[in-house]
């Protein structure tokens, strides 16, 4: 087939705009976009925005909702969803908290226990869902009161246990390396690490796979039961690793210190496009999604309602949100379908 | 005036074609049989009187009103009953409330427990099942006692038009249902019967309807009922596709490579052996629900099987499940029945699709080498006719054709040297399925065995070396050569002896 020029400009044009207008590209720009759109609009309501150390915040504050967003992200490409996020923090944040301050372990194996303990809860979590067929919100939730629960036991009831200073370095934003806050540093690194597991590794193809089609997966021959059961665990352990630099965040395990995180975490990943239990979603939009949310809080913050108009503002937001990122690619697709249109017209004008 | 008029139904899913003009009418106090091939439209005629579905075309009339269509209370209140196929009980609830669901005795909004048992009891006294307690849920009871159940709910009515679609898969014995049957027909009753059994056709039905393609293609009457000609009418013509020829001769003195003993699954199976040579496509025919699904799933590990000895090349296997199945000695692989629910990944590219299960040879530390992904694929994708540009695209938005070719072309990718394919060609265009027979072939010249099921019996003589016809959970016929026609197969499938059937 020989094209004249016209027409193959046409051609070319439109593949590359379909690159573009392909929602795992389209999607986390469009929101990141709409993120700075928000910060400058915070104008209206302070002088003190938009801003440099605004920023930073935001980005801070958006490192602790993308690592537990990623765990929730996989969760709910296969159909569940994890409730236990708070339970996880609080435990982990106690572990690392307690065997420190109180039974002087040293830092990194305060973490690593932390870790394994996350990962135990996950792999019984998987367990429960996945061998009883018992809902994974059902068995999450009960966990997570669980957990809590133990957690009480663990400090008895004592005041809450101080994070090692190097934590608290690292999280509390006060760090920097060559003028940039560490925590951003973070969210830069979990933001390629993320991207790596779900994106291009065979587990993440493997979840993705399993929460298209289980019945599919099963027959096609793949382990069906180990990748369940590793989405638990890998989403557990995100919840333990958010649960540690929390505790560095605010610099004492609290119970309820993950109390605050579990619902902008799953909003994120909705706002972010996955559709739950389809394995159709990108971590790249909801690791934008959680950039954009954290603006949305930070400029409410900013317009001086009380609290409940700030909450009523925050949930109308979100739903706009919601019904803008729909499964066709949002908001920015059809701009470029416009666009399309337009630029196509002279090719077809041409044609003989 | 007839009581049941039906003029012109026509109804499209998608693309495919159930009904296109259906026109039948049954007297009050008629007992009318209906039969025809699978897909034939008998099923989506019973929705449509049942009010479950809404015709695209054409009117229904009950003793002269017309019937709403597309709405189940209209049908019930004009006095339609349909016993259905798919049994429609509420596993979880009981027999008492399974029949009384309608009507349930309540006092100020609360159930009453007693006058649900008592009045259920009454009900199935008067239709003679004594062997089933009210309180038993649904879900424990056999089949069969399911399946009368069904029936009862729609005999006690007292309807008008009384629907059976195949009342009898699940129950041998038809004289309990006939004796019901008449006796519903003689309170005037027009009762439409459909059955897949030509035998149970003949002796209860008055008159009777053949279907094919969608509409009525021919009558027959009590006393002048012609097997042969009923056969030839169901199958009809054929469109003639040029079957590929094989590529390969069977070596008929090799030790097979699929050999089953006795398998036995639930109810639905009982005592099959067969036997699949490396390099032979041995064809599976079968009116549906004879078995034929729960012999192939249970063979790739997918369902549980009750009993019997299965072997691969000779070694026992681990049907545990499909995992285990394919990687079982020389491996089995299935092509599912239902391709969208348990064949495709439909939100990830036809790429993604195809390279499932050679996924772990293409990782690097962990990460899927995508280069690596893309050749192994497409190579796929070329030796099954797939188009190069369709691999970047969602395997979802592709034709039903190309869909199950990648479907193919990820079960060549597993290895595994036993194919069952269900139904491969189910609702896909005439070239792709041409196709599919290639690569079947390809397969098979490879010294693939290949077990393939087809509600296309054509189809299955000119691709088979052998013809297994399964009937009522086992296999009642193998034919080969040139006693592999489509009246034999068709014979078999209905339910005829092997006497009976070389006697005509």
């Amino acid at each position: 087939m020989t094209l004249t020029p016209t027409e193959s400009l046409a051609t070319i044009s439109r593949e590359r705009l379909s690159v573009w207008s392909s929602p795992g590209v389209a999607r986390p720009i469009t929101l990141i976009l709409l993120a700075v759109v928000a910060l400058f609009a915070g104008r209206l309501f302070s002088a003190g925005l938009p801003s440099w150390t605004a920023a930073e915040a935001i980005l801070t504050q958006s490192l602790f909702v993308a690592v537990l967003a990623f765990g929730q992200g996989l969760i709910m490409l296969i159909g569940g969803l994890d409730l236990s996020i708070p339970g996880v923090v609080a435990l982990s944040a106690t572990i690392v908290a307690l065997s420190t301050s109180v039974y002087g372990v040293e830092t990194w194996l305060a973490v690593l226990l932390a870790l394994i303990a996350s990962a135990l809860v996950g792999l019984l979590d998987g367990y429960l869902i996945s061998r009883f067929k018992i809902p994974a919100f059902i068995v999450t939730l009960a966990m997570g009161g669980i957990l809590i629960g133990l957690t009480i036991g663990f400090t008895f009831g004592r005041q809450a246990p101080s994070a090692p200073p190097i934590l608290i370095e690292l999280f509390s934003g006060s760090g920097k390396i060559f003028g940039i806050g560490i925590p951003i540093v973070v969210f830069l690194i979990v933001g390629a690490l993320g991207y790596v597991i779900q994106a291009r590794s065979r587990f993440g193809r493997s979840v993705h796979l399993f929460g298209s089609s289980p019945a599919a997966a099963r027959i096609a021959g793949m382990p069906v039961r180990r990748i369940e059961v590793s989405v638990y665990v890998v989403g557990a352990l995100a919840s333990g690793v958010g649960g540690i630099m929390l505790l560095g965040f605010s610099g004492n395990a609290r119970l309820s210190l993950g109390d605050a995180w579990l619902m902008p975490a799953i909003a994120a990943v909705l706002v972010g496009g996955t559709i739950i239990g389809s394995g159709f979603g990108f971590w790249q939009s909801t690791l934008m999604a959680t950039v954009l949310l954290t603006t949305i809080t930070v400029v409410i913050g900013a317009t001086g309602l009380s609290q409940g108009w700030k909450d009523v503002l925050y949930g109308v937001i979100i739903l706009i949100a919601l019904s803008f990122m729909r499964r066709d690619g949002g908001a920015l697709k059809r701009v470029f379908a416009g666009l399309r249109k337009t630029q196509e017209r002279p090719a077809v004008q041409s044609a003989p | 005036m007839s009581l049941l008029q039906v003029s012109g139904l026509a109804k499209k899913y998608g693309d495919a074609i159930a009904l296109s003009g259906a026109d039948i009418e049954v007297e009050a106090g008629e007992i009318h049989g209906l039969i025809g091939e699978n897909g034939a439209g008998k099923s989506t005629l019973v929705k449509v009187l049942s009010g479950m579905v809404k015709p695209d075309a054409g009117d229904v009339t009950i003793g002269g009103e017309q019937l709403r269509l597309g709405h189940l209370r209209a049908s019930r209140n004009v006095g339609i009953r349909t016993a259905f196929q798919e049994l429609t009980l509420l596993p979880r609830f009981t027999v008492a409330e399974n029949l009384l669901v309608d009507e349930l005795p309540t006092q100020l909004g609360m159930l009453r427990r007693r006058a649900l048992q008592s009045r259920a009891a009454d009900i199935l006294q008067e239709w003679d099942v004594t062997d089933i307690d009210p309180s038993t849920p649904a879900w424990q009871l056999p089949l069969s006692a399911q399946q009368r159940l069904e029936i009862v709910r729609a005999l006690n009515g007292d309807p008008r038009l009384l629907i059976l679609d195949e009342p009898t898969a699940a129950l041998p014995d038809t004289a309990w249902i006939f004796k019901h049957v008449r006796a519903a027909a003689e309170r005037g009753a027009a009762v439409l019967y459909i059955s897949h059994k030509l035998a149970e056709i003949e002796e209860l039905c008055d008159l009777g309807s053949i279907m094919r393609n969608g509409r009525i293609v021919g009558q027959f009457t009590r006393g002048a009922f012609d097997h042969d000609d009923v056969i030839s009418q169901m199958i009809g013509r054929s469109i003639d596709i040029a079957f590929p020829p094989p590529l390969n001769r069977v070596d008929t003195s090799a030790a097979p490579a699929l050999h089953v003993e006795s398998l036995a699954v639930g109810e639905q199976v009982v005592d099959v052996s067969l036997d699949v040579r490396p390099g032979e496509i041995v064809g599976v025919a079968g009116l549906e629900g004879q078995g034929q699904r729960e012999i192939f799933y249970a063979l790739a590990g997918a369902t549980g099987l009750t009993s019997g000895r299965v072997s691969l090349d000779g070694q026992p296997a681990d049907l545990a499940s499909p995992r285990s199945a394919m990687r079982s000695g020389p491996g089995v692989a299935l092509v599912p029945e239902e391709r969208k629910r348990e064949g495709l990944f439909a939100d990830m590219s036809t790429t993604q699709n195809i390279s499932v299960p050679i996924l772990k040879s293409l990782t690097r530390f962990g990460l899927v080498r995508r280069r690596a992904e893309q050749s192994r694929s497409g190579q796929a994708a070329e030796e099954h006719y797939i188009r190069p540009d369709y691999l970047a695209r969602q395997i979802g938005s592709l034709s039903g054709g190309n869909q199950q070719k990648a479907i193919l072309a990820r079960t060549a990718l597993t290895g595994s040297s036993i194919m069952l394919m269900f139904d491969p060609t189910r609702g896909i265009d005439p070239a792709a399925k041409l196709e599919v027979y290639k690569t079947l072939r390809e397969a098979s010249a490879g010294g693939a065995a290949i077990l393939f099921y087809s509600t296309e019996i054509p189809e299955l003589i000119g691709m088979c070396d052998r013809v297994l016809v399964v009937y009522g959970g086992s296999i009642v016929a193998e034919l080969t050569g040139s006693a592999m026609t489509e009246d034999a197969v068709m014979r078999h499938a209905v339910g005829k002896t092997l006497q009976e059937a070389e006697s005509i």
